[in-house]
């Protein structure tokens, strides 16, 4: 009974106010349906058109960043690899797209260097201005690009800082904050493809 | 606290030392200008190619004067900065500052996520092990210079093994 509390409380939450934290109990409840998200085509970072309609069957992780980015982004990068890590063969279920919110520096070239040192299956998205608002919109994320002529930096860009969860049919079932933990995140992923709804 | 930092203390103010406190084990070691101490520099190895990454350290001063960080320099970045990094509505924002200020009695922690200073146009990508030497400019006059550590970001690293306490 408490565990479908916190799914109803989690999936209320999600709806209606766009609240982030759901942290999923250890029950047999099946993870919540988020209002947010949906198919999109953007570049990857090997040149070539992808469409999230490819990743059907693969848990699929998505989150917004840039790859001049100092901190969170290689941080939840590097979480990410951790995730992988702890899953073990599940891994190959899991696919994580890292999407460009700064498209003027970040070319499929850069994207593809910067994911290069991470041990993680990841393809880093990129496209014009309109391609990625338009996803950015459909997740419900947000960023805010800030001149900075005196820096060298020249721009600076603030970013949502979620991680979403979709599931092999493509629907967003998780939307983690920063903070979430390896476990949670872990845990979130298992849900998921332990679910068949 | 596995830092094992090499310091070079820049004798621009009345007296700079470096002071090595052998205990057990870890080593530490300060650099410092009375009343300023700076110790347990760090600089984040960058991902890929990047040619910027930030800086992070842990100022201390025991001054009964309000001291604050007015600029930074590093060696093989063509430029160095002073950042702030803040979360809002889970919106991470970052930008640049004109100071930092190292309240009396007090510390200053620059660490991800917060204050930091940040390296533009690295000549090469530091790794993991490398030392950079940093120097933080005061704004009485003085400046300290700290050969920081490079390491991989440790908060994947930390997150994980909580989850293994759970």
């Amino acid at each position: 009974m408490k565990l479908r509390t916190t799914a109803s409380v989690c999936l209320l939450a999600a709806a209606i106010a766009g609240a982030v934290a759901c942290t999923r109990g250890s029950g047999a409840e099946p993870p919540p349906f988020l209002s947010i998200g949906g198919d999109f085509s953007l570049l990857g970072h090997d040149g070539t058109r992808f469409e999230l309609t490819s990743l059907r069957g693969k848990v699929v992780l998505v989150f917004f960043g840039y790859s001049s980015c100092p901190d969170a982004c290689p941080t939840t990068l590097s979480k990410l690899a951790a995730v992988s890590r702890r899953l073990g063969n599940d891994r190959e279920r899991v696919k994580t797209l890292y999407i460009s919110v700064d498209p003027e520096r970040d070319t499929p070239d850069v994207l593809k260097a910067d994911l290069a040192s991470f041990d993680l299956d990841a393809l880093g998205l990129t496209g014009t201005k309109a391609e990625i608002d338009k996803v950015v919109a459909l997740f419900g994320a947000a960023y805010e690009i800030t001149p900075t002529p005196d820096s060298a930096a020249k721009y600076t860009v603030a970013h949502t800082t979620w991680l979403y969860a979709l599931d092999p049919k493509g629907r967003t079932r998780f939307r983690f904050r920063y903070e979430a933990t390896v476990d949670e995140i872990v845990d979130g992923i298992r849900a998921i493809l332990g679910d068949n709804t | 606290m596995n830092t094992q930092i090499a310091v070079r203390a820049t004798l621009v103010a009345a007296t700079a030392v470096v002071i090595m406190t052998a205990g057990t084990t870890p080593i530490a070691v300060v650099a410092q200008s009375a009343p300023l101490t700076v110790h347990d520099a760090w600089v984040r190895e960058p991902a890929g190619d990047r040619k910027i990454t930030a800086a992070f350290a842990i100022v201390e001063n025991s001054g009964a004067v309000q001291r604050a960080i007015v600029s930074a320099t590093a060696e093989g970045a063509e430029k160095a900065e002073l950042h702030e990094m803040k979360m809002v509505e889970s919106m991470m924002q970052m930008r640049p500052v004109q100071r930092i200020d190292v309240p009396a009695h007090g510390k200053v922690e620059l660490k991800p996520g917060g204050l930091h200073v940040m390296l533009f146009g690295l000549q090469k990508t530091p790794r993991a092990g490398d030392t950079i030497n940093l120097t933080l400019k005061f704004d009485d006059g003085t400046s300290l210079s700290i050969a920081a550590q490079v390491r991989k970001g440790d908060d994947a690293k930390n997150q994980e093994s909580q989850g293994r306490d759970r």
